[in-house]
């Protein structure tokens, strides 16, 4: 049978998701933190309680999303931090760093795991050093540039993956989950855009 | 401890404990799954039995659900019949039911597993299920595995692993089979689970989301999935295959045409490494409309087919041999061909098992308007006496 530990990490996604989401929401009427907690505390319990079929809308969501990776959990975390402080972590190195490694894997990943290549990559994490040796090498980096957050979330991961702590014994699942992936390509499109507002106007030139 | 202090501490203690991971890591994943080969079991395959085809209907006359996808297995109390039953094809709260047959008659079904037990045992939102196909683990236990959508749609499939330690009479929790990173979505069942060496299990599957593909699935002893291989070389491929291990480093398996695949015919694959590489699939001449065969390993030299022998419709079942290679086939008889007084009948999705030796099951479903699962038994002496006619009628 599921153990608690699983039954919480099934729904720690859709949990953080729809807290952030909806604390997100309540940040454009201006809310205090403390309102903004209620709100998406609301929120969760709102999509218990609303049905949609014969099942909560909660549920849906958590069928829809699965577990989170370790680096999913710690983007999610951030997301939802965010959503009721305010303050923005795009603009940090670590963070750009970090979605950028995530976007990149779930590109190398996600497509050929859906059948939209002839090779699937998926295999690359039940075994053999190439995965591993990426993963070390992004460590190596990491750990370099003083990103312990990075760090910290990829070594969770792995002990996970040694322990095999999850269902999966496959790597990848440990590192990225479709989630992460997009709220990582969300949080880049955000930055291009605010790159493009903000870009500096050139001088304008003078006309003699 | 002053803050440059803490900071030297936590740099320190984050490189040991990567340096110490990144090295297990590497020492798991280079060592880990250790190489397999093919089981090979060769039946004996005795000429025995009457000559009559023995027919029965498994489900109830009164069934009014969809049913579909049976499959069979062999117990000491006789043969064990399960399938799955909505009230259309991919339908919410689904069941995977089961029949018994004691040699005369069939038992009224009992319910294996429903969506809602499912639901609760995975502790995920179950919408539909499909697909049984039952393993025999040992003595007494009996492993099934079938398909469960979560959301909508066969593509949103994962596999799901019952097991039963007193040969199908009770089940225990459900158990997700976790092959792919992206929502755990998309593969289903439908052909019987081969041995590997090292007690470990070859599940033929298929990916159905965007390409159809068949996939051989790797069990390790707790039936968690420990590699994955992609079939066919790519491509858009067929699916729902049937591999026959021929050595223990060969095999071919039997590949379900796609729809717009021409021509309409069996499609084959071969590996020569124990299943890590498959070769392209190739047509072979045995029509198919587009629906699952069933293979078994028959003797030393050949595989038995139950198929529908036509390139459009499944319109009957029939057996045939093939050789090791799948290069050479021989039909050996009808086992059962549609009723044109029924509008829309089929007789789809055979499955075919050697529950004694020198006796043949197969398995399969009529739908609606029919919402039948029958059954039919024949024996080795009929398969032989038939091939001899097909032989001189040729």
């Amino acid at each position: 049978m599921m153990s608690a530990v699983d039954y919480l990490l099934d729904r720690s996604s859709a949990v953080l998701l729809v807290f952030a989401a909806a604390a997100a929401l309540s940040h454009v009427l201006r809310l205090s933190p403390a309102k903004r907690i209620a709100i998406g505390l609301i929120a969760i319990a709102a999509a218990v309680l609303i049905p949609i079929s014969t099942r909560s809308a909660f549920d849906w969501i958590v069928s829809a999303l699965e577990r989170p990776s370790a680096p999913g959990l710690l983007l999610l975390a951030l997301f939802a931090i965010s959503a009721v402080t305010g303050r923005r972590f795009d603009g940090g190195s670590e963070f750009r760093f970090g979605t950028a490694m995530l976007v990149l894997a779930g590109v190398l990943l996600y497509p050929g795991a859906v059948g939209f290549l002839n090779y699937d990559p998926y295999a690359l994490g039940y075994s053999g050093y190439v995965l591993p040796l990426a993963l070390v090498l992004l460590l190596a980096y990491a750990l370099f540039r003083r990103y312990f957050f990075i760090v910290a979330a990829l070594n969770v991961g792995i002990i996970g993956f040694l322990l095999e702590a999850g269902r999966s014994l496959n790597l990848w699942d440990y590192v990225i989950d479709p989630l992460a992936w997009l709220l990582a390509i969300g949080a880049w499109i955000t930055i291009a855009i605010a790159a493009v507002i903000r870009k500096p106007k050139p001088a304008s030139s003078v006309v003699a | 401890m002053d803050r440059r202090t803490t900071r030297t501490l936590t740099t320190w203690t984050a490189i040991a404990c990567s340096i110490v991971l990144s090295a297990l890591l590497l020492y798991k994943m280079t060592n880990r799954v250790e190489p397999w080969t093919f089981v090979v079991d060769v039946p004996q395959a005795p000429v025995r039995g009457n000559l009559q085809i023995h027919a029965a209907t498994i489900t109830p006359p009164d069934e009014k659900d969809f049913v579909h996808g049976p499959s069979l297995i062999q117990t000491p109390a006789g043969l064990l019949a399960f399938w799955y039953r909505a009230v259309y094809e991919g339908a919410a709260n689904a069941e995977i039911v089961s029949a018994r047959f004691d040699g005369t008659r069939w038992s009224p079904t009992a319910v294996v597993k429903d969506s809602s037990a499912v639901t609760r045992d995975i502790g995920l939102t179950v919408k539909s299920l499909a697909n049984p196909v039952a393993f025999r683990r040992s003595a007494n236990d009996i492993w099934l595995f079938f398909a469960a959508s979560r959301l909508s749609g066969w593509a949103t499939c994962e596999i799901i692993l019952v097991r039963s330690t007193d040969n199908g009479q009770t089940w225990g929790p459900a158990q997700r089979l976790y092959a792919s990173p992206f929502l755990n979505m998309s593969h289903l069942t439908k052909s019987l689970p081969i041995r590997l060496s090292g007690d470990r299990i070859a599940l033929p599957a298929y990916h159905e989301m965007n390409r159809k593909y068949p996939i051989m699935l790797v069990l390790d002893s707790n039936g968690r999935v420990v590699d994955k291989v992609r079939m066919g070389n790519g491509g858009t491929v067929g699916y729902q295959p049937a591999i026959i291990p021929t050595s223990p480093t060969t095999a071919i398996a039997f590949v379900r045409r796609l729809n717009s695949f021409r021509p309409q015919s069996i499609l084959i694959t071969r590996t020569t490494d124990a299943g890590r590489t498959w070769t392209p699939v190739a047509p072979i001449d045995l029509p198919n409309p587009g629906g699952p065969i069933a293979a078994i390993r028959y003797d030393e030299t050949r595989i038995l087919l139950a198929f529908n022998d036509d390139p459009k419709d499944e319109s009957n079942v029939k057996l045939a041999f093939s050789n090791l290679d799948g290069t050479s086939f021989r039909r050996i008889g009808t086992l059962v061909q549609v009723n044109d007084q029924v509008k829309g009948d089929a007789t789809a999705y055979p499955f075919l098992l050697e529950s004694e030796p020198g006796q043949f099951d197969v398995v399969f479903s009529r739908p609606p308007p029919q919402h039948v699962i029958d059954h039919v038994r024949v024996s080795s002496a009929w398969i032989e006496q038939n091939l001899e006619r097909s032989a001189e009628q040729k």
